[in-house]
């Protein structure tokens, strides 16, 4: 099973390539309760996967296991390769996993340019004393860095409110900067949580759109959680359908969507 | 880089109101003092001024650092004066250089940081009742050594022994030294101290990734964290810095003072806090910021120097400077409702 090396090719003619991210066997208790029961699954190098599932599936508590905020008591998790030890959120980061959030996860009284920049300063290596005196090495850090940044602002097109404090900015554009700020760290794996909950239909496809132009332009690996499952049959390679804590389904948007458990969990079968 | 910044507009009366009112509050008030009193406006009477501002501005500057990060340190007075203890106490009674005796107060002041800091991020108690028992541990503790006595050349031990050291010359020369600054004996050493541990701090917090992380953590520690931000650890570093700057002003009072005083330093806290947080309405920052926290201590050192010039009665002053604190509170947050740090 450690095939990282077989790929393959999506309808519209990208090549994925092997695992990013592999979940093994993952549960994850909360004192009686099972969120999460025995479930795999991998996000491979290129590709859009979402996961979806009714309210309380289990969808969140998955993110929070990759990123670090939860220890599945059961089961590996191998990033690039290597199986992981527990380690603290920001550490997680660090390793190239950026996310957002289902409620926003910003600093709003930062305008969008300085929220964007805090995305980019634990990449930043040049000493304290240097940067205070702007010197050499920490300028030039500090313009490459910034490039990056304006580079990231221009794609997302919030040039306009590049100053604007992100807290007086309505709901939609915030969630646009947070992807921002989660884009300028560069991930190897973005997450996104929700990232079109409480949106309204132009809004839900502006973010698609953005969603699929971070994939082309940048070759950014995402995996994405909605209950929603319209629009991200739309956008994503490959779907994990999450019910009550356990796997009813994994494949192409098509496979997923014609799984007789899956029609069953959306339409609320009985599980008697 | 700017070419796409958006004109200014004009400002409306009620943001003019939010950015400039608190200075214009303190012109008015050294307009009033200067006219009501005829002391008021002389070289000696801002010697006093800039006396008492500048420890009162160090400790803010150390409130402004937890600030920063969404934190509260309210031992940093009982830090200051356990500073103003341990380094008589290490002069007097063990008959210590001046040198050592400022090193182990600094060192004091990051353990106490360390500890707070610790408290808060491991331990999970709330900042504020973290720093308030560690206030009461130090009061307590400063006093034991001693029996609750002030500490001086010459006065007898608990164990009978009579104390021979002194403060030396070197270090009373921090606290007593004025420079000359146009006019003669201007500037005591403890306001150059100030202004460049001020300069330090805001290149800390403004230039460096460093301080703008800390401001992240400071108004979204979740959002920070998932930012790659080690939280705890900057945490940790804000109370070690407050706790630093406490020794610091700590060290100043002692060279002022030339005696361990166990009554001196009753009002830090109450000064300093009130500095860093009338700060956050200079300009209309709304944020904790170094030089609002400055401005603040200033405008502290100009009030209870009018008061006093003008025969206000001690009792009065806590009452003047509770209800300027109020105000500036008013101005940061009820005016300000846009764009707000929180």
């Amino acid at each position: 099973m450690t095939a990282t090396a077989d790929t393959y090719e999506t309808p519209d003619g990208r090549t994925i390539g092997g695992k990013v991210l592999e979940m093994r066997n993952i549960t994850l208790r909360f004192g009686g309760v099972v969120a999460i029961k025995d479930i795999s699954f991998d996000i491979r190098e290129g590709e859009i996967r979402a996961i979806i599932g009714p309210n309380g599936a289990g969808k969140s508590s998955m993110l929070n296991v990759i990123n670090g905020f939860y220890h599945p008591q059961e089961g590996e998790i191998w990033f690039h390769g290597e199986k992981r030890k527990p380690m603290k959120p920001y550490q997680i980061a660090k390793q190239g996993i950026a996310r957002t959030f289902q409620n926003i996860a910003l600093f709003k009284g930062m305008s969008t340019l300085d929220n964007i920049m805090t995305g980019r300063f634990n990449q930043m290596k040049t000493n304290m004393l240097a940067q205070m005196l702007w010197k050499g090495p920490a300028e030039r850090e500090e313009v490459e860095n910034r490039e990056i940044v304006e580079k990231v602002i221009d794609f997302l097109e919030i040039q306009a409110i590049r100053k604007t404090p992100v807290g007086a900015l309505p709901y939609g554009l915030q969630k646009r900067v947070e992807l921002g700020r989660a884009l300028a760290a560069q991930p190897k794996l973005l997450l996104l949580d929700e990232p079109m909950a409480g949106m309204n239909v132009e809004e839900k496809e502006d973010m698609s759109r953005f969603i699929l132009d971070v994939n082309d332009e940048f070759g950014t690996t995402i995996a994405l959680i909605e209950h929603d499952m319209g629009v991200v049959m739309d956008i994503s390679d490959r779907v994990v359908v999450m019910d009550y804590g356990k796997k009813i389904g994994d494949g192409t948007p098509d496979e997923v969507i014609n799984n007789q458990d899956v029609i069953d969990a959306y339409l609320g079968v009985d599980h008697g | 880089m700017q070419g796409n910044e958006t004109k200014k507009a004009r400002l409306t009366p009620m943001e003019l109101v939010i950015k400039y009112g608190f200075l214009v509050l303190m012109a008015g008030l050294l307009l009033f003092f200067s006219l009501s009193s005829e002391f008021f406006a002389t070289p000696r009477s801002a010697v006093f001024i800039f006396q008492s501002v500048s420890i009162t501005g160090i400790l803010a500057l150390g409130v402004t650092a937890t600030l920063v990060v969404d934190g509260f340190d309210l031992s940093i007075g009982s830090t200051a004066t356990s500073a103003l203890m341990l380094s008589s106490y290490v002069m007097v009674v063990w008959e210590m250089s001046a040198m050592w005796a400022v090193v182990f107060c600094l060192i004091m002041g990051a353990l106490v940081g360390l500890v707070n800091g610790l408290l808060i991020v491991k331990m999970k108690v709330p900042d504020l009742l973290a720093t308030l028992g560690m206030m009461f541990l130090l009061v307590g503790l400063q006093r034991i050594p001693t029996e609750g006595r002030s500490i001086s050349t010459g006065m007898v031990m608990p164990d009978g022994r009579v104390t021979e050291g002194v403060f030396s010359p070197s270090f009373l020369y921090l606290g007593r030294h004025k420079f000359d600054f146009f006019i003669e004996n201007l500037i005591p050493v403890s306001v150059v101290v100030l202004l460049v541990l001020g300069v330090i701090v805001w290149g800390f917090m403004e230039l460096t990734r460093h301080g703008r992380l800390m401001y992240a953590i400071g108004s979204n520690a979740r959002a920070a964290e998932l930012a790659g931000t080690n939280v705890n650890r900057y945490k940790v570093l804000a109370y070690m810095i407050s706790g630093v700057l406490a020794s610091v002003g700590g060290i100043l009072l002692a060279a002022r003072l030339g005696r361990g005083d166990i009554a001196s330093g009753n009002n830090l806290l109450l000064d300093s806090v009130a500095a860093a947080l009338i700060g956050f309405a200079v300009l209309g920052a709304a944020k904790p910021n170094v030089f609002g926290t400055i401005i603040g201590a200033l405008f502290i050192g100009i009030l209870l120097q009018g008061l006093t010039m003008m025969n206000a009665p001690y009792y009065t002053q806590d009452f003047v400077k509770g209800a300027v604190l109020v105000v500036a509170l008013v101005f940061t947050f009820a005016l300000s409702k846009r764009g707000g740090a929180h």
